[in-house]
């Protein structure tokens, strides 16, 4: 079990991203065309992630048609110079619903993230720093919520609270919540060992001074590669459950839920459920990317490993 | 080795314990009455047959004896009736669990078996354009949401090429040939994500390996390269890699509600969708603990594996 358990906390990324790192080459030893391609692999992730964002801020300013408006005579009309990416079965702009749905997918990843993260973080900080029975707990709750697929739970929870992109966001956020405790969790104990913790508390500094000043410091940089890989996955799960028409509802121009009402139309009109699929992808793989680049920029134990 | 997995079997108890209470809280969680819920919205029932009802649900019980009772009863495997079929939930389950683990099964296997294949290659031509290429392709497959592939898939090979169904379940026994062209697309779905995610641990892994003193030895030695990837790499890169498909196991188990969905499969995913959708609460309540049973099995499975492959694992529980 321990050995599963180190291995799920390295692998914590359970969307199973970002693991060229986990090779853990000195840089010394890598080839330079790998260095090279890992380097602007990464830069392209940062690249793809900042447009993005950007996007989900003046998205519905800069989108050439109403995103929700229909035109109906004009429906199912193929990419043209009107209607760059076309339209769909109601005759909306498809270029102008991503441009719109791109906020959608940007706060379902920084709130689930956050939601995530900060009960990883405080659950984590405090089984990894008083161990015991606190910590066998806290990681016995962790370890039942992380013996669920990820989406079936999250479904699950979705429709129990009523699927609204407020509970969606939540959902998601609790349900990745143990990889988050893992991350934090393993760095703290790794932490806590050392000498100027030990230092610390025989000084008498208090608990929480020790926690904001020397702990916390040391386990940013993991926390941060993970958040990175998890808000690819909280995009991807978002995308999914209004695939399955459990997330957003129509006509919200939700990226997952665009792919899910054109499918029936695939032969006719493949536009309407591709552009939105290849959209979703980019954003994923940009965060998978940055994950990537950050977990070698940031992690300097996989550098000398 | 019996002691190791016996003693690793009486661990998964408080997980499952926890599972069960979860899936059991999950459906009391629906605001209001819960004879509402059970009964569904737009049902009109007097006040008797409500409180008969509640009487037959055991809705009159405390929070604690219902849930004791419905572990009670899962223990002797009876895990409900249905509200829409009222059918009960093991014949439900007998039809249509074959179909998700025959489809995990392909899916594993389209998993695993070309991605040690391939992250082996890369490792050991490192840093060539295969290896380069694999890489950038084993990152666009962790990126694309498996719903997408089936619309690409289905795009290609059912509307443009014509060579496979596009969805539809033929069961082995009316037609074996139909049977397995109608599971190629779901499984390929279903498995290349996880392919994708194994190449790249596969091939970190051999990397670590590679370097090691023991493969220096067995090479200096004068062993063919195939046998020295057989006999000392393989081996003991296989660790991460059977982590790494342990966990992939609860994806492919999630995507199987997608997949099962998209291609119309009779499976288990696509019958706890339904019952979400349809709000058929004992079946999402017994379902639910049954998915995650399989999965906190097939991790019991992984730890015995690693106990099978280094014996000094065998120790550490």
């Amino acid at each position: 079990m321990e050995a599963q358990q180190a291995a799920a906390t390295s692998a914590g990324n359970t969307s199973g991203i970002g693991t060229a790192a986990m090779a853990g080459r000195p840089p010394r030893r890598e080839g330079l065309l790998r260095t090279l391609t890992r380097q602007r692999l990464a830069v392209a992730g940062g690249t793809i992630v900042l447009i993005f964002a950007l996007i989900s801020l003046i998205g519905p300013f800069i989108a050439p048609y109403e995103p929700l408006k229909q035109d109906v005579p004009n429906r199912l009309a193929p990419p043209s110079w009107d209607h760059w990416m076309g339209t769909d079965g109601f005759g909306r702009d498809i270029l102008s619903r991503l441009l719109a749905g791109a906020n959608i997918s940007f706060r379902v990843g920084v709130v689930a993230v956050g939601v995530a993260g900060i009960i990883g973080l405080v659950f984590g900080l405090i089984a990894g720093y008083f161990r015991g029975k606190i910590d066998a707990m806290i990681s016995l709750v962790m370890d039942v919520i992380f013996a669920f697929p990820t989406i079936l739970l999250a479904l699950a929870l979705v429709a129990v609270l009523g699927s609204s992109l407020t509970n969606v966001m939540l959902a998601i956020g609790l349900v990745n919540a143990p990889t988050f405790f893992r991350v934090v969790r393993g760095s703290v104990l790794s932490v806590r060992q050392s000498l100027y913790v030990e230092s610390a508390v025989s000084v008498g500094t208090p608990t929480r001074t020790i926690m904001q000043r020397h702990i916390f410091p040391n386990i940013t940089a993991p926390l941060i590669v993970h958040a990175s890989l998890n808000f690819a996955a909280a995009v991807l799960a978002e995308a999914a459950l209004s695939y399955l028409g459990l997330g957003n509802r129509p006509p919200s121009p939700s990226w997952g839920l665009m792919v899910s009402e054109s499918y029936g139309l695939l032969n006719q009109a493949w536009w309407a459920t591709l552009f939105p699929g290849v959209a979703i992808a980019l954003i994923v793989l940009g965060f998978n990317l940055l994950g990537d680049g950050l977990r070698d920029a940031l992690d300097p134990r996989l550098r000398s490993r | 080795m019996l002691r190791y997995v016996a003693g690793r079997l009486l661990l998964t108890i408080p997980i499952l314990l926890g599972v069960s209470i979860i899936a059991f809280t999950l459906i009391r969680l629906v605001p209001g009455d819960p004879i509402t819920a059970i009964i569904g919205p737009g049902t009109r029932f007097d006040e008797e047959q409500l409180a008969n009802l509640r009487e037959r649900y055991g809705l009159n019980d405390s929070v604690v004896v219902q849930y004791a009772k419905w572990v009670g009863l899962v223990l002797q495997g009876d895990l409900g009736t249905s509200l829409r079929s009222r059918q009960p939930l093991t014949d439900e389950l007998a039809v249509r669990l074959p179909v998700t683990l025959e489809l995990t099964l392909w899916a594993a296997i389209i998993g695993t078996i070309p991605a040690v294949i391939l992250g082996t290659l890369a490792a050991l031509r490192r840093n060539s354009w295969f290896d380069v290429t694999a890489t950038i392709t084993t990152l666009l497959g962790t990126s694309v949401p498996n719903f997408l592939l089936a619309v690409v898939f289905v795009l290609i090979f059912a509307v443009q090429l014509d060579w496979l169904p596009p969805l539809g379940y033929e069961p082995w026994s009316d037609d074996p040939v139909e049977h397995i062209r109608r599971m190629i697309l779901p499984s390929l779905c279903l498995g290349l994500p996880v392919a994708a995610t194994l190449m790249r641990f596969t091939r970190s892994s051999v990397l670590e390996t590679i370097s090691q003193d023991y493969v220096r030895t067995a090479r200096a030695k004068g062993m063919s390269q195939t046998a020295v990837v057989m006999r000392h790499v393989l081996p003991n890169a296989s660790i991460p890699i059977i982590t790494v498909l342990g966990i992939q196991t609860a994806g492919l188990l999630g995507g199987t509600i997608i997949i099962e969905q998209i291609f119309g499969l009779p499976g288990v995913g696509r019958y706890i969708y339904e019952a979400i959708a349809g709000r058929d609460y004992p079946v999402v309540q017994s379902v639910t603990l049954v998915i995650a049973a399989i999965y906190v099995l097939v991790s019991v499975v992984v730890d015995v594996l690693y106990a099978v492959i280094d014996p000094r694992l065998r120790t550490t529980t």
